[in-house]
This record gives C-alpha cells, sequence and structure tokens, in this order.
C-alpha cells in the first residue's frame, strides 16, 4: 500500500492515490493530498478550499455520493463554479477531500 | 378528497390520467394547473435534427391528453404555500389541496456561461436543441454546413435525457460520414464529468465508439464563456483549454421552475429540484406533497421512461395511502435512455438506483422502437396511463 510522507505523518493511499480510510482524513492530510496533486504547497488550505472539501464529506456520509455542483457552491457560499476555479475540476476536489475512488454510483446525482 | 397536480408535462399527465383511472370522481377531485396550452414530444428533438421526425407531429393540446373528469387549470402557479395547503397562482386565485404532487418539470437557464444567450439568440453559430425552435434551427445549419468542427457541450449537470449532447454528435460524425464528408469535418464532445457516461457497460460502448470514430472528448470541462463571433469556447479552472468552433450545440443549466425558488422549503435551495425521498418520491419536509418526474432531485436520469414509472409507483401508493393502508410500492431508480449511435443503430441503456439493467447493445431493432414508436407509444398509451 503506497504512502504519502508529509511534515511526519505516514498516508495511506491506494494505487491511485486516493486516501485509504476516510476517517484518516484532517486538514493537514488535505494539505498533503493538495501537494501531491499538485494543487497547492502551502498549508493550511485557503478557507474556500477547505469549505469545498468539508461539504464534499459530509455530502459523501450521508449520500455516497458528488453533489449536484451547483448546490454545494451555494452552501459554502461561492460562485457557481467553485469547484472548478477552486481545483482544477471537481474529481480533484473530491480527491483532496479524503474520499475513495469514485463508482458510477457516485456520479448518480448528475444522473449518467 | 383532493389532489392538485402542478404541471402537465409528461409527468404530470401521466400521473393525473391514472389517478383518474384509479378513482371515481366521488372519492377524489383531481386539478392539474399548467401553463401552456401546447404539449411537446421532446424526446424527438434529437430526431427532428436529422429529419428523422416531423414537428408538427410533436405538438398536441394539453387539453386533449386529459381524461374526462381532470380539472386542467390553464394558469401559471406561483407559489406554494404548504403551511395552509394552498397554491397561489397568477390569475386563478388560491387553489387548496389535500394532496399535491410537483411535476413542473425542469427550466433552462440561459445566463451562464457568458455569451451563451447572446449566441442563441444570434443562432449563426451556437444552437441548442432543448427547446423545438432551437432544435429546428440547429437541423438548418447543420443542413447548410459544408464542413468545420461541430462541438456538443454540456455547461452543467443534472440535465434532462443526459445522453441527448451525446446522441447529436454521433449522428451528426455519422451524417457527415454517409454524405463523404467525413475528413471535412471534426467533432468534439466536452463534459464537466469525469466522463461522457459513468454507468457500465454503456461507458466503455460509447467511449469505445468515440475513439473509434474520432469523436475528441473533452473531459472535466466546464464552460465559463461562449464568443459567437470568434467561434471560441472557454472554461473555468486552471487547464484554460480554448475550444473552436464553427457550430457549438449547448445544453444550458438546467434548474427547478420558478415557483419552487419562489416556494420556501419546497426547493433545495440551489438548483431548486423539489427535494424528495428518492424510493416513496415524498416531500422530505412535507408529508402530503409529492414530487415526480424532472423536478425532483432523484439520483438518476431526468427522462421522460423515469417519469412514466413514477408515475405508476406513486399512483400505487396513493392508491394505499387513500384505502388507508400502508404503501409499499416504491420507485427504484428505473430509466430507459434510447442513445442513437448512427443510421439504423440504437443503444438502449437501461438502468436503476443501484444497477445497470440491460446490455450495451447497438440494435436496429431499438432504432425502430425509438424513431417509429415511441412517439406513437407515448400519446397513445404512456400518457393515458395505460402502459
Amino acid at each position: 500500500m503506497p504512502v504519502i510522507e508529509y511534515e511526519g505523518m505516514k498516508i495511506k493511499v491506494d494505487d491511485e492515490g486516493y486516501l485509504e480510510k476516510f476517517e484518516d482524513w484532517n486538514e493537514k492530510v488535505a494539505c498533503a493530498l493538495a501537494e501531491k496533486e499538485g494543487i497547492s504547497k502551502t498549508c493550511p488550505l485557503t478557507k474556500e478550499k477547505m469549505d469545498i472539501l468539508k461539504f464534499m464529506r459530509e455530502f459523501y456520509k450521508e449520500h455516497k455520493a458528488f453533489p449536484i455542483l451547483r448546490a454545494l457552491c451555494i452552501n459554502v457560499h461561492q460562485p457557481a463554479s467553485c469547484a472548478y476555479t477552486e481545483f482544477p475540476n471537481p474529481s480533484v476536489a473530491w480527491k483532496i477531500a479524503g474520499l475513495p475512488k469514485p463508482t458510477p454510483e457516485v456520479y448518480s446525482y448528475f444522473g449518467v | 378528497m383532493k389532489v392538485v397536480i402542478l404541471g402537465g408535462g409528461s409527468a404530470g399527465v401521466m400521473f393525473a390520467n391514472r389517478m383518474r383511472k384509479e378513482f371515481s370522481k366521488d372519492q377524489l377531485e383531481i386539478i392539474v394547473i399548467e401553463k401552456s396550452d401546447k404539449h411537446i414530444y421532446q424526446p424527438a428533438f434529437t430526431l427532428l435534427l436529422f429529419d428523422l421526425e416531423d414537428p408538427k407531429n410533436l405538438i398536441k393540446p394539453t387539453k386533449e391528453l386529459f381524461y374526462e373528469g381532470i380539472k386542467l387549470i390553464t394558469d401559471e402557479a406561483t407559489k406554494i404555500d404548504p403551511e395552509n395547503n394552498k397554491v397561489t397562482t397568477a390569475k386563478s386565485g388560491d387553489i387548496s389541496y389535500d394532496y399535491l404532487v410537483i411535476a413542473t418539470g425542469a427550466i433552462l437557464n440561459l445566463d451562464e456561461p457568458a455569451g451563451m444567450k447572446e449566441g442563441l439568440i444570434k443562432a449563426q453559430s451556437v444552437f441548442t436543441f432543448y427547446t423545438l425552435d432551437g432544435a429546428l434551427k440547429l437541423r438548418d445549419a447543420l443542413k447548410k454546413m459544408g464542413g468545420g468542427t461541430i462541438v456538443s457541450t454540456f455547461a452543467e449537470m443534472p440535465i434532462k435525457c443526459p445522453a441527448a449532447p451525446i446522441k447529436m454528435i454521433l449522428m451528426a460524425e455519422d451524417m457527415a460520414r454517409r454524405m463523404g464528408k467525413r475528413d471535412k469535418y471534426k467533432f468534439v464532445l466536452t463534459t464537466p464529468m469525469p466522463a461522457a457516461f459513468s454507468r457500465p457497460p454503456y461507458m466503455y460502448a460509447l467511449n469505445k465508439i468515440f475513439s473509434t470514430r474520432g469523436i475528441e472528448v473533452l473531459a472535466n470541462y466546464a464552460p465559463s464563456e461562449v464568443d459567437h463571433e470568434k467561434g471560441v469556447m472557454k472554461e473555468y479552472g486552471g487547464t484554460k483549454r480554448d475550444v473552436n468552433f464553427d457550430i457549438l450545440c449547448i445544453t444550458p443549466p438546467h434548474g427547478g421552475d420558478t415557483v419552487i425558488g419562489n416556494s420556501e422549503g419546497v426547493g433545495d435551495g440551489a438548483a431548486e429540484w423539489v427535494t424528495c425521498d428518492k424510493n416513496h418520491m415524498v416531500h422530505r419536509s412535507f408529508p402530503n406533497i409529492y414530487a415526480i418526474g424532472d423536478c425532483t432531485d432523484f439520483p438518476t436520469s431526468k427522462t421522460a421512461s423515469g417519469a412514466r414509472k413514477q408515475a405508476k409507483i406513486l399512483t400505487e401508493r396513493f392508491r394505499s395511502i387513500l384505502g388507508g393502508e400502508e404503501p409499499k410500492a416504491t420507485y427504484d431508480g428505473e430509466i430507459i435512455c434510447p442513445i442513437l449511435t448512427r443510421d439504423k443503430r440504437v443503444l438502449f441503456a437501461h438502468f436503476n438506483y443501484t444497477e445497470s439493467i440491460s446490455p450495451a447493445i447497438e440494435s436496429y431493432l431499438n432504432w425502430v422502437l425509438k424513431v417509429y414508436m415511441l412517439r406513437v407509444l407515448y400519446f397513445d398509451l404512456m400518457l393515458p396511463g395505460l402502459m
């Protein structure tokens, strides 16, 4: 199992870099995953990014799915394209939020 | 006992007619509030683009779709008051209900991305087939085109019939091939999702079709701006991939009807989809309000096939509820999406909340069903609640 080393932490991820355990995530782990994805080298991440990540985690806990992106951005009080402007795209945000590799069911709210 | 149905589109008509068959006038008063006096068969818009359907076959007067004993009010619902069990209308005053079924469908939001609305009004290089008028304009533009770049794009998800932009680009590519002009065209599909379709086995079949037929797919692409004069689409995010086009077929962002946004606590507060239980179709906050069809936040495709199944299941639930029994029928998210892949071939994506139901097969039989039979089945059997 691959491990990301970050400021003394050892973070277990799968072969594609998705966090192994949902509960292992915290703000510092988010920094490590963001750096690995080439998003940000500064820690902590900005409030805008963290709000998106936390919302995605809460939504995942309840629905096991991606939120509808307009609803995500309105809930965190950001412009409707927030998942694309704060991260390259929502899939990257999903990974940094410490969520597992997406299955087809994850996209169910998008209807495809 | 009175049931008010908001919306006389596919879901509203199917449900109203099924309920009228189920309950006598003495048992139940059924009122439908619908603003449009015309009902348009939208699933054929992709057929119109390639002259596979005649627009005059797609429109029927709304009032002719209902069984006798259903009261149709042609008016706009402006607000739902769930605390007092009433709906406010623009011209007909307040209408009270014992049960409310919301079937208001989805509307198009033309304000985003920037420049899209201007492009659609100009109708020179930017089109959408999500309206009848738009589909006819795009059909004519495709006919005039001798070569160039055709781009089909989803602006945002979810949308009605999420495979429709895929059908458009596949059929356009096939049209160029059959005219012997394939080398004069470039075809691009952009999607804000990680892939054009996420459900196996359909995603594998479609990915293979895209790659073998030379259709470029840009994933994770959220358009921010459309410049119809320069023929360029730009994206949000870090990669900044500009897409050049001669014809851009865009699917505007969708949302719930204005009445949902005007009614506190009924919608999701974002795109204004009605928040309801995905299996029981009952509103999450108001136990005498239900929703079916495209207006809902069900985690499945927004299709007429889904509306048909939901109308059937909800009628069964009402049979139990009004009979004093615990309702057992549940909606499992089943939808069927016919994807035209090329001339004489259609692939059916058929799935529910948890699993894919049919294999990914392109067949002529599916083509016959989609192109020649579905409209007739829709008007003659599905809307009357007989199928």
